[in-house]
């Protein structure tokens, strides 16, 4: 099953149910037409639902009832202090206790060290929403592991750099991603890793076999059905040429 | 959450047929409620309880198969509820946070169990014996038959069944509750469904 399969899979019930867009219901439908896979996993999907809906409808069927209020504490050999207790433990939360001298020390000085960033080096605390927010000059560039695509199984959950052709560019409509699959030789559809951009934004994206540089975190999708490396989040990427 | 459906055989818990509305407070008054029992009211908390307890018991019941087990779970669950609302700052719903609770206990609970798996044809009878039964007998093996279908499910996928079914949750509400992302929620629930296909397919033609 291809990276795409997988996120048109993700729409089916949404379809099912009436819930995409006329636009998304066509291509779902042309997807499906021209893929033999997720033309068959659509019936067993579309048949389970029903089968879904009819469960909803008959319940459980167990018989029996929940406890009553008074019946909560039975078998417990205390109330859990009751809510008094409760009550003057969460008072003392909110308000704040007072704090040991170490505890005051350790926040003043984390205070002091957050101050001294925020002064001296204020684009670490730009906030990371995307993948133009965080400059390689911000971040070190010194931190980001040069990998190439195929040597990503050495390398997960690193922060890496890479480089690569865009194959294919998608969006994820439920999740508001971007996916860009980058491959290493332009004529071949692997080795290959999946990156993933969070908040794209009105980030330009960069076209089909156009050549780029990604940097970002390393991360491997076991999930069935993808089981691929990954880079996610992305950082920030740099289009080498068009 | 929405209307929760009736069931058409009857048993919801309060012995009568019918619906009853779940709790979809504004936040404003859920966190009246929470700071009211931080305050020490009993009465606060009675009425949480009453709000929440039908839904939680429909969750348990379901995820677990059996009420005598499910009423021990229901108990753990509030309790844990009732302790842990000192500390409750608001992050998530209220709805959100007991159901974490539950699916959590139900959890723990099936681990502790082996869980003995009735094979479905068991349950439906030979052809002999459909064929022989009545229309009744043929609709009560049905439901029995679908309702094992679902109870035979690996946890993590029932639990999507059941929330998605029964509690009629959206993809973001499941999300939120189980702590994962929609997409991952959308693709647990699609395996849910194909595998129930799969199970019944040998019962189509009498289902």
């Amino acid at each position: 099953m291809s990276w795409r399969c997988s996120f048109r899979r993700r729409r089916f019930l949404p379809y099912l149910e009436g819930e995409v867009s006329r636009r998304e219901a066509m291509r779902l439908e042309k997807h499906l037409a021209g893929c033999r896979k997720c033309g068959e996993f659509f019936t067993r999907v579309r048949i389970g639902h029903q089968v879904g809906r009819q469960f909803g409808r008959i319940g459980p069927g167990i018989e029996g009832r929940p406890p009553e209020f008074a019946e909560l504490w039975k078998g417990k050999e205390t109330k859990p202090g009751g809510p008094e207790r409760l009550a003057r433990d969460a008072r003392a939360t909110l308000r704040g206790r007072r704090l040991a001298p170490a505890a005051t020390a350790l926040i003043t000085l984390a205070a002091a060290a957050f101050i001294a960033v925020a002064v001296f080096n204020p684009g670490i605390l730009r906030r990371a929403d995307g993948p133009s927010a965080v400059s390689p000059a911000t971040i070190g560039y010194a931190g980001f592991i040069p990998v190439r695509i195929r040597e990503f199984a050495s390398h997960n959950r690193s922060p890496v750099v890479t480089e690569g052709f865009v194959r294919e560019v998608y969006f994820d409509e439920q999740e508001k991603t971007l996916h860009i699959k980058l491959v290493e030789i332009p004529q071949k559809s692997e080795p290959f890793v999946i990156c993933e951009i969070r908040s794209p934004g009105s980030m330009a994206i960069p076209p089909e076999g156009s050549r780029i540089r990604v940097y970002g975190m390393a991360r491997y999708d076991a999930q069935p059905g993808r089981q691929w490396h990954e880079v996610n989040p992305v950082m920030t990427l740099a289009v080498l040429n068009r | 959450m929405g209307l929760r459906r009736g069931y058409s055989d009857g048993m919801v818990p309060d012995g009568s047929l019918g619906q009853s509305l779940t709790l979809k407070a504004p936040p404003e008054v859920e966190r009246g409620i929470v700071l009211a029992v931080q305050r020490g009211d009993d009465e606060a908390f009675r009425e949480l309880y009453e709000a929440y307890r039908d839904p939680i018991w429909t969750l348990v019941v379901s995820l677990v198969g059996d009420s005598l087990q499910a009423q021990d779970i229901c108990q753990n669950v509030f309790f844990k509820a009732f302790r842990g609302l000192g500390g409750f700052r608001f992050e998530s719903c209220l709805f959100t946070w007991i159901y974490r609770i539950a699916l959590n206990e139900c959890r723990n609970h099936l681990r502790r169990r082996h869980v003995f798996l009735v094979p479905l044809e068991a349950i439906i009878g030979s052809h002999d014996e459909i064929d022989a039964a009545s229309a009744s007998d043929w609709s009560n093996a049905r439901r029995a038959a679908l309702r094992a279908a679902v109870m035979q499910l690996p946890f993590k996928m029932r639990e999507v069944v059941v929330l998605k079914y029964l509690e009629d949750m959206s993809y973001r509400e499941m999300s939120r509750v189980l702590g994962c992302p929609a997409g991952t929620v959308a693709s647990r629930l699609n395996r849910a469904l194909a595998e129930l296909e799969e199970r019944l397919r040998p019962l189509r033609g009498f289902l």
